[in-house]
């Protein structure tokens, strides 16, 4: 077998045991920990408190419940919520999940556009005014974390200037600034990795080759020095993109979008339990796969990596 | 002096006082060492005042849970320099304490990154063969994972039954801090991951050079060798990425907390304060510039510090803008 295939499914299956792994911390955690999710409500009975532990199979021996949970997950149910036994946790999934992939999407596009150009322009003139300026740039942006971008640009464009919607996530407009907000920050960084890996290539040999031949400087820039920076650059993107499709919990909550990341955030709030599990491992499996798909990437650009 | 020989001659220098030279010629790293320092003695200087005042009523003129409701949200004025927020507490004096509890949480969450990091990974790089690929294979495991989720996650599991616990103790009046404690605890276990490469990386680079194979030609112990061989050869690196794992840390803290699930009132941090003052930014906009302001220079100063430092440290690592 081609040596960068066998190297993406030995990658596959190797998959598999984390996630197991996930899955049964995950369960251990949540449920190792005293008091059940009815303890807290104070208006049950002891004999409703009974019932619905029954009913749940929370009376039943941790090992057992375990089993169950497992066995659930692999027919692909995540179970029900405890509070509002008729809502599923994969429906919430799969009514929240579209719109959180739509924002991590965009803010990948924003991430990669703006962070690659940016960085191929402080790359094209190194140690000057254009390099330093836009390198300053970049590490404003690191500084400036999406839950206080996110409320400044907001109060500017939402509220003073009137020109975006405050909340919802309806129109064209609104996908604007959370895009940008999600995705500015992994933009700096991504202009500070392509500017770095470009330049380590910018005395070497092949360039000087490249030039010799009579390439122009934007070919060599865009073709022969961008190259190297892109191993770096999928390495870097593959756990970001799992974690802004799965949606930010920051910008979420401040534009009040309605994707996986404010719904976590209020099931933490109000300790749904089983909604915390199934969230965690979505979450979790999707950062694996892109991982994974980074990986595979990665051993394609540079098949001498498959071949340790 | 009548001596006659050149003077040439010059006092040696040690590793540090190199470094403190080359971290001088950046200027920016030093002007982040001077503001970093001046905000945590403010934040200190803040957090003694309001205490003098709480136990012995002087100190301070503000307390940072003090309610002047009929006061309200104020701009800044000669009484309140940098404003008063919707139930009329002093903006400054709570940024003040806010900023202690951050700096405060980043600081204990990198000594544990530290402790666990530097422990697993001298211990892998030190010992090599099947340890060190089970070692690391159970790093490059929890690396995998999504483990802001995780740390909330285990900061919504452990609140039930830390509050039960607190309430049999009759403690009830510490949770805020104990939930702190939780915060970096949970932030600790998850952030050391990348000091545990790095320090097993250079073990590994270390422990084949004379030095120690003298040491142990000596016949002196793996312990004695990981502690007084290796141990002062790994700080250099180790300060690199403590003080790069600190704004890290402190992001974390201030996020968890901008979501509400980290430090609970009466307390404030950072990331609690920018999530007050984003809730009423229409009104009261100062509410939230002033903590983004602050929030984000310290982060930009921590970053930059951190930089220099590497390049101080560490003349052999690729150089940044």
């Amino acid at each position: 077998m081609h040596p960068v295939l066998r190297r993406a499914l030995v990658r596959l299956f190797e998959i598999i045991p984390v996630l197991w792994v996930v899955v049964t911390l995950t369960f251990l955690m949540v449920r190792w920990a005293p008091g059940g999710p009815f303890d807290t409500e104070r208006a049950l009975t002891p004999e409703a408190k009974k019932h619905n532990d029954a009913y749940y199979g929370l009376d039943k021996p941790l090992f057992v419940q375990y089993e169950k949970y497992l066995s659930n997950f692999l027919h692909g149910d995540l179970g029900t919520l405890y509070r509002h036994p008729d809502w599923s946790v994969n429906e919430l999934l799969a009514q929240k999940a579209p719109v959180s992939a739509e924002l991590g999407l965009w803010a990948t596009l924003v991430a990669l556009v703006i962070g690659l150009g940016t960085g191929v322009i402080a790359a094209s003139r190194p140690r000057s005014k254009r390099d330093y300026g836009t390198m300053a740039v970049a590490m404003i942006a690191i500084c400036l974390p999406s839950f206080v971008l996110g409320p400044i640009l907001l109060l500017v464009f939402g509220l003073k200037l009137q020109m975006v919607n405050v909340m919802g996530w309806n129109t064209v407009g609104d996908r604007v600034l959370p895009s940008l907000v999600l995705g500015l920050y992994y933009a700096a960084y991504i202009a500070r990795l392509t500017r770095g890996s470009m330049l380590e290539v910018r005395a070497q040999d092949f360039i000087r080759t490249a030039r010799a031949k009579g390439n122009g400087s934007v070919r060599i820039l865009l073709v022969h020095m961008l190259r190297n920076a892109l191993g770096p650059i999928i390495a870097y993107l593959a756990p970001t993109v799992a974690g802004l499709v799965t949606g930010s919990f920051v910008v979420e909550s401040i534009f009040q979008i309605p994707g996986i990341g404010r719904m976590f955030v209020e099931a933490a709030l109000n300790h749904e339990d089983q909604l915390l599990l199934g969230v965690t491992v979505l979450f979790s499996a999707i950062l694996l796969f892109c991982n994974w798909l980074g990986d595979v990437l990665i051993t394609a650009l540079n098949p001498k990596a498959a071949i340790e | 002096m009548s001596d006659s020989r050149p003077l040439h001659i010059v006092a040696s220098s040690s590793l540090w006082a190199d470094a403190w030279r080359r971290y001088c010629q950046h200027k920016l790293a030093v002007a982040s060492l001077a503001l970093l320092m001046l905000m945590t003695l403010a934040c200190v200087a803040g957090v003694i005042g309001v205490t003098l005042r709480t136990h012995f009523g002087f100190g301070w003129p503000y307390g940072y849970e003090e309610q002047n409701v009929e006061l309200g949200a104020q701009m800044s004025s000669a009484a309140h320099w940098l404003g008063t927020d919707l139930l009329g507490r002093d903006l400054l004096t709570r940024l003040l304490v806010g900023g202690f509890v951050s700096l405060t949480v980043g600081m204990l969450a990198t000594g544990m990154v530290v402790l666990i990091g530097v422990t697993y990974g001298m211990v892998a790089g030190y010992m090599g063969g099947r340890v060190d690929r089970f070692l690391m294979r159970v790093v490059d495991i929890l690396n995998a994972l999504p483990f802001t989720i995780f740390i909330i996650l285990l900061m919504v599991v452990l609140d039930n039954p830390l509050k039960s616990l607190l309430l049999k103790l009759n403690l009830a009046n510490s949770q805020p801090f104990i939930k702190l404690c939780l915060l970096f605890l949970a932030i600790g276990a998850f952030e050391w991951l990348n000091m545990a490469r790095v320090v097993r990386a250079r073990t590994i680079e270390l422990k084949s050079l004379a030095f120690v194979e003298a040491a142990r030609a000596l016949g002196r112990r793996p312990r004695q060798i990981l502690w007084h061989h290796l141990l002062p050869n790994l700080a250099g690196i180790i300060v690199i990425y403590a003080t790069l794992s600190i704004p890290a840390v402190i992001l974390l803290e201030s996020f968890i907390s901008f979501l509400g699930l980290g430090v609970q009132p009466p307390l404030t941090s950072w990331g609690d304060l920018i999530n007050q003052g984003a809730s009423n930014m229409e009104l009261y906009p100062w509410l939230l510039i002033y903590p983004s302001l602050f929030f984000s220079l310290t982060l930009f100063a921590l970053n930059f510090v951190g930089d220099g430092l590497r390049d101080a440290l560490d003349p052999r690592t690729d150089k940044g803008p």
